[in-house]
């Protein structure tokens, strides 16, 4: 597994060139040569753009972890018949996120997760444009509201004349708070041979739901802690999960 | 031995009264089947025992041996011994039930929870109900057959060995062979623990396994009529509109 570890510089990478500058906003260029897996974990406040490139016929599985308050920008590249597949784990009381994933390739493909537990204030944007034809993006983004404030705006372009293109997002806030969140879903689709789909949902967990495990005799604080470890570790590696177990331990 | 009584009950649900004056009273080591047309409250009476608050007592009391239970919340009725299996097993994606079970049985036990018994208990009994032993490893219900989610609820009463168990149309969505299972193993279950059982189905195929004591026909938030087994053959024939079962929910209105 490759891995950069943002607070000491640490940088294990193979089949990906890479470099680095740090300054106040740091910079972090990534080409993806052959099929891997990288680890991104960013435990320290920072302001960061980074540059992904997935060359053609490349698979990239990507887990990004955020344990500091953090600005980034991210853009994304793919390149023919790639496939990127992002997990990010966010666990940090300020968040302001921007993603802008560039479907340039034929046939290539993103599937993004987003997991987060919200404490203070986390806004995540993401972008996905659909360059060419046969693209796919799959976006899920779950956040939990313990005490802040959650924005999630996810945005799908597809121009006229891309065809057979798929398009997907499922966003998800379990707020259980009274503060605001919100979720801004955009399906910006100018070409009818597309395939799309979208949910957006913001509430607290369902009546149903904590009756069924009341009824085994579970109250309702340790049923909400229940409920909160399984959307988190809906979708994705239980390890990945357990970088946010402490919010149901 | 422990005693449910219920009496003089009137619940609403968003301004209609389902359930009105109703009274029952079941004890230990007997099995109570309620039986009914569609809507008439069967259901409904399972969850207000079970304190789902989505229903309102307006009038009467729920009594579990010597404490009125009215006010007690759902998991507190089940940490008193009560168990409802649902007549739609709910889906919850990213809890599996081993997690499920596991959480329940330590609330239940406390301090005396071994995690080696736990499992020891969990492996016996999805044997016993030929589950799938992954099916334990996956989310609760999620991507379930009808079957398999019955038998579920099924081993979370095995699990937690509640003494009072309602069994809300434990027979829908169940094939032969299941059916056969889930039946035999209830009545395993009660032969062991000797709980109160009361069974909610529309159909005397279950109660070819699970033998009735009582037999109660519920219309219109009531009971019309009471028996022992052999009603359930007038219903299998007759059906619930005869004159008889009419006649009887007209004097009840008098």
């Amino acid at each position: 597994m490759n891995r950069i570890i943002i607070s000491n510089n640490q940088f294990d990478l193979n089949n990906i060139e890479y470099n680095y500058k740090e300054d106040l906003i740091s910079k972090l260029n990534l080409k993806v040569i052959k099929n891997t897996k990288l680890e991104l974990i960013i435990d320290k406040e920072i302001k960061l753009d980074i540059n992904i490139e997935l060359l053609d016929d490349v698979k990239l599985d990507f887990v990004i972890i955020k344990k500091a308050k953090t600005k980034i920008l991210t853009k994304y590249k793919l390149n023919e018949n790639s496939i990127l597949n992002i997990t990010e784990i966010s666990d940090s009381d300020i968040i302001n996120e921007r993603n802008i994933i560039n479907l340039n390739g034929k046939n290539s493909k993103i599937n993004f997760i987003l997991k987060t537990v919200c404490k203070n204030n986390e806004k995540y944007d993401i972008v996905i444009n659909h360059n060419n034809i046969k693209t796919e993006s799959n976006v899920v983004t779950n956040g939990v509201n313990i005490s802040g404030n959650l924005y999630f705006t996810v945005t799908s372009y597809v121009p006229k004349g891309i065809k057979k293109c798929i398009v997907n997002q499922q966003n998800r806030i379990i707020n259980l708070t009274d503060n605001e969140c919100l979720i801004r879903p955009n399906l910006l689709i100018d070409e009818v041979d597309v395939i799309a789909n979208h949910s957006a949902l913001i509430g607290s967990f369902k009546d149903e739901e904590l009756f069924y495990m009341q009824r085994l005799g579970i109250d309702i604080a340790t049923a909400n802690k229940l409920l909160i470890e399984g959307f988190i570790k809906s979708k994705i590696n239980k390890n990945l999960a357990n970088y946010l177990k402490k919010y149901w331990r | 031995m422990h005693v449910l009584k219920i009496e003089n009950l009137t619940v609403e649900i968003e301004n209609k009264t389902i359930l009105k004056n109703f009274n029952l009273e079941v004890k230990s080591g007997e099995i109570h089947a309620i039986m009914g047309p569609n809507g008439t409250g069967k259901s409904t009476l399972s969850k207000v025992i079970m304190g789902d608050p989505n229903y309102k007592i307006i009038e009467g009391t729920i009594k579990y041996d010597d404490t009125i239970i009215n006010e007690y919340t759902t998991d507190e009725r089940a940490r008193l011994g009560l168990f409802l299996s649902m007549q739609m097993p709910l889906e919850i994606e990213g809890v599996t039930n081993a997690d499920l079970l596991r959480t329940a049985c330590h609330i239940k036990e406390g301090t005396n929870f071994k995690l080696f018994d736990f499992i020891k208990k969990l492996e016996n009994n999805v044997s016993k109900l030929k589950m799938d032993k992954e099916m334990i490893h996956r989310s609760v219900n999620v991507g379930f057959s009808g079957g398999e989610r019955k038998k579920n609820e099924i081993l979370q009463m095995y699990m937690l060995e509640p003494s009072l168990v309602i069994l809300d149309e434990i027979d829908s969505g169940l094939d032969v062979d299941s059916l056969k299972i889930v039946g035999n193993n209830v009545m395993d279950y009660f032969k062991e623990y000797k709980p109160i059982l009361i069974v909610i189905t529309h159909y005397q195929r279950l109660l070819d396994y699970i033998k009735p004591d009582y037999v109660h026909i519920l219309k219109n938030g009531n009971i019309i009529k009471s028996g022992d087994s052999s009603l359930v053959k007038e219903i299998e024939t007759n059906g619930y509109n005869s004159s008889e079962f009419a006649i009887k929910e007209n004097n009840k209105d008098e």
